[in-house]
């Protein structure tokens, strides 16, 4: 007969193995002993020899190594069946922790998708911009040469269409080069004119873009010798044909000239110039410019070139050629010698963004920032989870759960958070870029539609793994220092004080927070700035419009003079309009400027190519409308005509530029007018001077503006300023019958209120500001939460401790205070260490900037304040709990 | 696998191989006491079992219970490593016997 195996071996059995081994081992000695011993035995020493055989070196050993061998036995060599178990029982027991602790899971989904939603959303404004080409041929091989003039501060400058030409003909680097410019002309269409938006185009200019018409052709090489030929716009040819397939072949009359349409551009069609080179992303028409008339040297610069290169050809030999070409030019032209013309070449694409590149740099700099705080704040939800879940991690592995198993776990759970946090930034993002997207400059209103492409939601994935894979890390270096054991339970049941972990996530986060929540305070300022720098002029209530003056249609000089003057007073007298006048450039126009020399006669001819200023010719009621000051002198009167000597009012940026504070009126100056259909140099007394205006966006000084009376100078198209009493945008059909009443030729065009030009200008700076107050508020919420969180898990952690306090006689005040005071002096610590790192990042901002010190006092201090006050509110709620904790509950728990 | 085996863990071995699908450190055990005459505890047997599963030269699975003994039980076989091992220990073992003439060695 069998003795029985006394009760207590199956017991210990069951705490020193695994269940199967102990089984077994339980086993073995049960057939061992049923060898040994006969029935009769006492039972003593049967107790005595199973106590013998538990207590052997070998059996310590074989529970020690038993773990070990669990530990690294690889999950292939259980069954597959076996796998699948464990697998949704993983699941199962994943959900139903995620359900027992729903804010816990809320709060990690909601850090993840916020994260994830704002890095998706600002990476595919960021895409869409920067990384998107231009709709044209191979466009990577499309580039700008600009022109460099010696003494002027632009190195955006237009050519000569000689120039243009002469690069042209230097084959080595440039399959083609193409010149542009922007215009404006009148087309008659059906009994009424309208302004078109023209680009006078050379006629190699849509093959090298690389554009395909769509419908009819583009220009041939020798376009604009014979009969005038118009190519249109898709819009055009929509809004003014109809879309009829037959307008081809058609004749339109631009500039009192029958012009043929040979071509309709393709619906996608755009121009990529960078901002304030004159050159709008959309014209209506497209005319000839033919190069017979490049032949000649001289003239005005103005042709913005465009250039395809060779496909084997890198941007430095191009650049060579180009500064080849252009010391050349400057060893044959005294002219070019003097103005000093010096050609670059840069790729189209990359110049187009350039000025938004900074914004977008910065903006990703951000993004980073951000993604590490929601790392850390993941990491730190996590990890107070985890100190919560540790008890019951610690008795499972006590149970014989394998540390691969428990590990299995943790990930299976952060994973779970990590793949729905995912989604919901997803959706997050793409409901995120689109409102950028709708919040994007006028500049580049010309992009194409954004979408979330691939390349976004790899960026998505990866930074939600990335996320979920630095949360993880703190846990499960936790988890491998577990070795059950009993020091381990012990620990597990009254834990320290806030760990170090915890510490440095809070000072990270709050650290991470500041520098966003500085970034912000800067660019707010700047937008701020911007939206009151003085202009130099009152933009409310002001209606604007464009005038055409056909100098075809109206070829003298006195007959647009007089036209235009016309429609100023007729205007000037409609009811609800307190002042009228008019400019050859209106303030933050887009469309391409006038510049030249205007030095005093002293100046030696040589030099004065390095004296360019802006010119402007205005109408008498000019300076009245748009709230100019008139600092000395007088502003233009009727008397200043074509016959009396020519006048011209200087701004004071001029005036201190020509002659050095010395009082300005009566003196001369030489100058650029236009007259009889040319530009030249004239002589001209200073009547005025007028205070600057930012002309070019109020965070551009003038550098000098010179105008004409109109009179004297009458070019070919004018912008109107109206000053109203009413809302300016209700007059503008009131207008246009006026004009036409004036003269039935007159095309008028643009019609906006000064304030959506202001508003256009300031709409860069505005941008960056509501997307870094986007991001600073998402980091502010989530860092308090993240504070809060840690706080209030590792308060949770010493209840006991507090309890014990609490019990003992500590005061609740007191408690309350020091669980505060270490909430303030992790705060203090993160905000110095978020003030380093400030300092050293916000220099990167500088560019972006506009009269804000990258360290504003009042910003950091502002911010360093409002962040301590966020870090003690965050730690007062688990304060006051602490103190408020019943004793007795807290350490019976 | 240069580690050569040892005495122990090539009868423990030899017992795995004997017991086929029923081996289990019990069955080993009583095989190395009656056959081998050696008397060693269960948990020597099993530590050795671990380090053999450990080496890769045996393998273990969980097989559900069944019949009286309804409890879950861990079984041993020998892996092709662990054939290998075994016959070549045996084989270096004949080859050195072979080597002694047993009649010379008696003198």
């Amino acid at each position: 007969m069998i003795s029985q195996q006394p009760a207590w071996v199956r017991a210990v059995l069951g705490r020193l193995l695994p269940a199967d081994y102990g089984n077994d081992v339980a086993l073995s000695l049960e057939l061992a002993a049923a060898r040994r011993f006969r029935g009769d035995t006492p039972r003593v020493r049967l107790h005595l020899w199973y106590l013998g055989q538990l207590a052997a070196p070998s059996m310590i050993l074989l529970a020690v190594r038993v773990r070990r061998l669990d530990a690294a036995r690889p999950v292939s060599r259980r069954s597959r069946r076996e796998g699948w178990r464990d697998g949704i029982q993983g699941l199962l027991r994943t959900s139903r922790i995620l359900r027992r602790r729903p804010l816990f899971a809320a709060a990690v989904v909601f850090s993840l998708a916020l994260g994830i939603g704002a890095s998706v959303a600002i990476f595919s404004a960021a895409h869409a911009v920067l990384l998107r080409p231009p709709p044209y041929a191979d466009a990577d091989r499309v580039v700008l040469v600009w022109n460099r003039l010696s003494g002027f501060d632009d190195s955006r400058l237009p050519m000569l269409p000689y120039q243009v030409r002469e690069l042209r003909s230097d084959s080595s680097a440039f399959e083609d080069v193409a010149g542009i410019w922007a215009t404006a002309r009148t087309v008659a269409l059906d009994e009424r004119a309208v302004l078109a938006r023209t680009g006078l185009v050379t006629p190699n200019f849509f093959s090298v873009l690389g554009v395909q018409p769509g419908l009819g052709r583009t220009f041939s090489e020798n376009e604009g010798l014979a009969d005038p030929t118009v190519i249109i716009s898709d819009g055009m040819w929509r809004q003014e044909f109809g879309a009829a397939d037959d307008v081809v072949g058609k004749t339109v009359v631009i500039d009192g000239a029958e012009s043929v349409v040979v071509g309709v551009l393709p619906p996608d069609f755009r121009l990529v110039f960078p901002p304030g080179v004159g050159v709008p992303t959309d014209l209506d028409v497209f005319v000839p410019f033919p190069w017979v008339a490049a032949a000649e040297p001289g003239g005005q610069r103005f042709l913005r070139a465009v250039a395809r290169l060779r496909p084997d050809v890198g941007l430095d030999v191009a650049n060579d050629v180009a500064r080849r070409t252009s010391a050349r030019l400057r060893a044959t032209f005294v002219e070019m010698a003097q103005a000093g013309d010096d050609f670059r070449v840069v790729p189209l694409q990359a110049d187009a963004v350039a000025f938004v590149r900074p914004v977008l740099v910065s903006l990703l700099g951000g993004v980073v920032l951000f993604l590490l705080l929601t790392s850390s704040n993941v990491a730190g939800l996590i990890l107070a989870h985890a100190s919560r879940r540790k008890r019951d991690l610690v008795v499972r592995a006590w149970l014989g759960a394998t540390r691969s198993r428990l590990t299995g776990e943790v990930v299976a759970e952060i994973g779970a958070l990590a793949v729905l946090g995912t989604l919901m930034g997803l959706a997050l993002g793409h409901a995120g870029a689109r409102t950028l997207w709708a919040l994007r400059p006028p500049e580049l209103a010309s992009l194409p539609d954004l979408s979330l492409d691939s390349t976004v939601l790899v960026f998505a994935i990866l930074a939600g793994c990335a996320a979920a894979l630095t949360a993880s890390v703190a846990p499960l270096a936790r988890l491998s220092r577990a070795d059950p054991g009993p020091l381990e339970l012990r620990e597990a049941s009254g834990a320290p004080a806030v760990g170090a972990v915890r510490r440095w996530i809070i000072v990270s986060e709050l650290a991470l927070c500041l520098v966003l929540a500085v970034g912000a305070g800067l660019t707010s300022r700047t937008a701020a700035r911007l939206q009151r720098a003085d202009l130099g002029f009152d933009s409310a209530q002001m209606l604007t419009f464009r005038l055409g003056l056909s100098n075809r249609l109206f070829p003298g000089d006195l007959e647009r003079a007089t036209l235009a003057q016309s429609v100023e007073d007729e205007l000037g007298r409609l009811p609800g309009v307190t002042a009228a006048g008019a400019s050859s450039h209106l303030p933050l126009g887009v469309w391409a400027n006038w510049g030249g020399p205007a030095t005093p006669p002293e100046v030696p001819a040589e030099e004065r190519d390095r004296h360019y200023v802006d010119h402007r010719s205005v109408s008498v009621g000019y300076f009245e409308a748009l709230g100019s000051e008139i600092l000395e002198g007088r502003p233009f009167r009727e008397d200043d005509g074509p016959d009396s000597g020519p006048v011209v009012v200087i701004d004071e940026a001029l005036a201190a530029r020509a002659f050095g504070g010395e009082p300005a009126i009566g003196r001369t100056l030489i100058a650029t007018r236009y007259v009889g259909q040319d530009f030249v140099p004239t002589e001209a007394r200073v009547v005025g001077v007028v205070g600057n205006v930012r002309d070019r966006g109020p965070e551009v000084a003038s550098q000098g503006q010179l105008f004409w009376p109109f009179a004297q100078s009458a070019r070919w198209e004018l912008g109107f300023v109206l000053r109203t009493e009413e809302d300016p945008a209700v007059m503008s059909d009131l207008v246009r019958a006026r004009v036409r009443a004036v003269h039935p030729d007159l095309a008028v065009t643009d019609f906006r209120s000064m304030g959506a030009y202001v508003r256009d200008a300031t709409a860069d700076a505005r941008f960056v500001q509501s997307l870094a107050l986007l991001f600073s508020i998402l980091a502010l919420t989530l860092a308090a939460f993240g504070v809060y969180g840690v706080v209030a898990s590792s308060m949770d952690a010493r209840t006991k401790e507090l309890g014990l306090r609490i019990a003992l006689g500590a005061e609740q005040r007191h408690v309350f205070l020091r669980v505060l005071n270490e909430g303030l002096r992790l705060g203090l610590v993160g905000v110095a260490v978020g003030l380093v790192l400030a300092a050293a990042l916000t220099r990167f901002l500088r560019g972006i900037l506009f009269g804000v010190d990258p360290l504003d006092p009042a910003v950091v201090s502002g911010v360093a304040l409002f962040l301590l006050l966020v870090a003690m509110i965050a730690a007062a709620v688990p304060a006051y709990r602490a103190s408020h904790l019943d004793p007795v509950r807290s350490i019976a728990s | 696998m240069s580690e050569t085996l040892g005495d122990l863990q090539q009868l423990v071995m030899l017992g795995v191989a004997q017991l086929g699908e029923e081996a289990f450190g019990g069955g080993i055990q009583h095989l190395l006491e009656t056959v081998a005459g050696r008397a060693v505890s269960v948990g020597t047997v099993y530590v050795t079992l671990v380090r053999l599963e450990e080496r890769g030269l045996v393998r273990s699975s969980v097989r559900s219970g069944q019949g009286s003994v309804g409890r879950p039980r861990r079984t041993y076989r020998l892996t092709d490593e662990g054939w290998q091992a075994l016959t070549d220990a045996k084989a270096s073992l004949d080859r050195m016997w072979d080597r002694l003439d047993v009649g010379e060695a008696r003198t």
